[in-house]
């Protein structure tokens, strides 16, 4: 590790800035294996995107834990050297969640998202603060906060998760950054940045919330989200980061100009992949340019009229979609080799 | 165990035999999550026969496992309930080919048949591409097929989600015996299926508000699978009775049980929320309002959806008011019901 726990707040001012992007698991078409060259693909196109860091989707299909580890090998040794490497935790169990930590600390991870795992009911708020410590001292690794509603510790506080602790976890000195949404309620984004904000990096992933919470409070970086799904792979555009380079460098009308274009993707199409939870975004990447393949199951359905309506946003917003659907299903370089779909 | 009809007799033996409700049967876990609990899994068998339930179906597909824990869990239900009830299985996960070898374990260690849907790696050029390849499958195994279409959602080729000419053909492979209805469709749905088949197979809404007209017009004689212990206890099995009320004809006694269960099928408890749309079976839910009535209960692995407090509290309001007493603690829920009394408990990181 390029830091001590001591100085991770630190190293995270001076190494979090930008975006970082998401990566999700590629799979051969039988989907028996991973698919190394295609989650290498996607990593390289995130790169290209200008990212500073990319963040590993472990927990978002049926994987074993030997397969999470090998899908943490394959991204840290294509990100060496050029990017961050960041992961989730909160999977199914706490010492689940930290043989991985310390398996991708040992082969270069740098940062992780923490959540909380399925097997984990707190009774208390002490519960949470006691597990999230036992997480974070587990590990060297940077720890950025996901204090989403859906770890259901709405029992506690009706922000669904108490400002108050998360003020109190920021002081682990390993926890280096938040990430949240103004979506999930105004006023605990806000108490939570008067909490916080100048203790460690706060940040909402959305580039639709970018107009306030960048170009207004400034934060110095977004994610983990999907930003190459706003320009073809290869193209050598980078408009998410541009448009969020404007709006940190105060450029506000500008950042409005590709804020507008990118529209079409930002708020429709992106909003009907979320409906299909991952697999529409593993949809919406490939649109423009990712590798795409289908995930196992259990994961969710993806149906025809949320590709057509994902394609119109892509289409709006200036990116040429590849036709042949069934290039998504057995996943773009395999499909460049001549694989097909059986049947 | 040998199945007791050969392919030619499989819609003659359905006809006779598959009556009354089916329910599912989700995976018990250890309380790491590491491994199947074995005796937690014996244990919802006893107490879905305890129930008075015709026929359990296994759901391997509902949260993470390894191709070969799927094939376990069927193996222990099956060992478990073998010449108590009937035993099928969903069969709709990743591929054609890891269909067709689950088909195949399901034959070897004595189910009855399969809830045959459709992998979520296949994607049809056609409609004929549609029936050669469940053709495919079915010509596959001796199983008698429950044909399942609620997973593919082709409305491309019509607004019914599924070609209506393609269901006579498939009702007329040898070993299809029945249809289970996508829970949540539309009732034109329901009726244009049951004209379409409902002479050739044994065609089934599983909806418990739909039975009464789907078994008094159409003469529906089983349904399922559905979570009907959400609903019910041994002690008062009301979804098995209003099912059986209508079956004989007994309409308004079935209306007044349906009426008690009021607060949990009217804008209820969630526990009728639809799967139509998500694909992602809601196991948690459902495994913790069984455990609420009894069952053995007990977290499962992720990826599936999550529990949540408000939904725990709609759940047990919703028992509550049909005058069922939810169990406690919650504790329990999550090692599972065996595991607790075993003395075992959640951990600690204080």
């Amino acid at each position: 590790m390029e830091f001590t726990k001591s100085e991770a707040k630190q190293w995270a001012k001076e190494n979090y800035h930008g975006l970082c992007g998401t990566l999700s698991p590629s799979f051969s078409p039988d989907l028996k294996e991973l698919d190394e060259d295609g989650i290498r693909h996607d990593v390289r196109n995130n790169i290209e995107k200008g990212v500073f860091s990319v963040f590993l989707q472990v927990e978002i299909c049926a994987l074993s834990i030997e397969e999470r580890k090998k899908f943490l090998e394959i991204v840290c040794d294509e990100a060496k050297n050029e990017v961050l490497v960041s992961m989730f935790s909160g999977i199914d169990t706490i010492e689940q969640d930290i043989e991985l930590l310390r398996y991708f600390e040992k082969i270069g991870g740098s940062h992780v998202l923490l959540g909380w795992p399925g097997m984990f009911y707190a009774k208390s708020e002490d519960d949470i603060y006691n597990a999230t410590k036992t997480l974070c001292d587990s590990t060297n690794l940077a720890i950025d906060l996901w204090p989403k509603p859906f770890f259901d510790f709405g029992r506690f506080h009706p922000s669904k998760f108490n400002p108050a602790l998360i003020e109190k976890i920021t002081d682990i000195p390993n926890v280096v950054a938040i990430k949240s949404y103004l979506e999930d309620g105004v006023g605990k984004w806000a108490e939570v940045y008067n909490r916080v904000g100048d203790k460690i990096l706060f940040q909402s992933a959305e580039p639709s919330e970018w107009p306030i919470t960048v170009a207004q409070y400034k934060q110095q970086y977004a994610g983990p989200a999907d930003y190459i799904i706003f320009d073809k792979a290869g193209d050598g555009n980078t408009r998410a980061l541009n448009m969020f380079n404007e709006f940190l460098k105060g450029d506000f009308r500008k950042g409005m100009e590709i804020y507008w274009k990118l529209a079409p993707i930002t708020l429709d199409a992106r909003g009907v992949a979320f409906q299909s939870g991952m697999m529409g975004m593993k949809y919406l990447q490939w649109l423009t340019g990712g590798n795409g393949g289908m995930f196992r199951k259990p994961t969710s359905l993806l149906f025809q009229h949320q590709k057509d309506a994902m394609r119109a946003g892509v289409k709006a917003a200036g990116v040429t979609p590849p036709e042949d659907e069934e290039e998504f299903y057995v996943g773009r370089l395999n499909y460049a080799r001549g694989m097909r779909l059986k049947y | 165990m040998a199945i007791e009809f050969t392919k030619t007799e499989a819609k003659d033996w359905a006809r006779q035999h598959m009556k009354g409700l089916e329910t599912v049967i989700f995976p018990s876990f250890t309380p790491d999550l590491e491994s199947l609990d074995e005796e937690g899994i014996r244990y919802d068998v006893n107490h879905i026969i305890a129930n008075g339930f015709s026929s359990i179906m296994v759901s391997p597909e509902s949260c993470g496992m390894t191709f070969e824990e799927r094939k376990k869990l069927v193996e222990i239900v099956c060992d478990e309930a073998r010449g108590k009830l009937h035993i099928s299985v969903a069969v709709m996960q990743d591929t054609v080919e890891q269909d067709i070898e689950m088909l195949k374990h399901i034959e070897k260690v004595g189910g009855t048949y399969a809830t045959l849907g459709h992998p979520i790696q296949y994607y049809p050029r056609s409609k004929e591409d549609i029936y050669q390849m469940y053709k495919y499958m079915c010509d596959s195994t001796n199983l008698g097929i429950v044909l399942y279409t609620g997973r593919l959602h082709t409305r491309k080729y019509h607004p019914s989600y599924f070609p209506p000419e393609l269901l006579p053909r498939i009702a007329e492979i040898p070993n299809v015996v029945a249809m289970k209805l996508g829970g949540g469709g539309g009732m034109a749905i329901t009726v244009m299926t049951f004209r379409l088949i409902g002479d050739i197979i044994l065609v089934n809404d599983p909806m418990p508000d739909r039975w009464f007209i789907t078994i008094p017009e159409y003469g529906q004689q089983w349904s399922g699978a559905g979570p009907f212990y959400c609903m019910q206890t041994p002690e008062n099995p009301r979804m098995v009775n209003i099912f059986n009320l209508l079956t004989k004809g007994e309409i308004d006694e079935a209306m007044d049980i349906y009426w008690e269960l009021a607060p949990l099928t009217e804008g209820g408890p969630g526990l009728e929320a639809s799967y139509f749309h998500s694909g992602i079976v809601m196991a948690h839910t459902d495994k913790y309002a069984h455990w609420c009535n009894g069952g053995n209960g007990g977290s499962i692995r992720q990826p599936t959806s999550r529990l949540y407090d408000y939904q725990k509290e709609r759940i047990r309001a919703g028992l509550s008011a049909i005058g069922l007493t939810p169990r406690e603690p919650e504790e329990e829920f999550y090692v599972g019901r065996v595991n607790y009394a075993k003395g075992v408990r959640l951990k600690s990181y204080a």
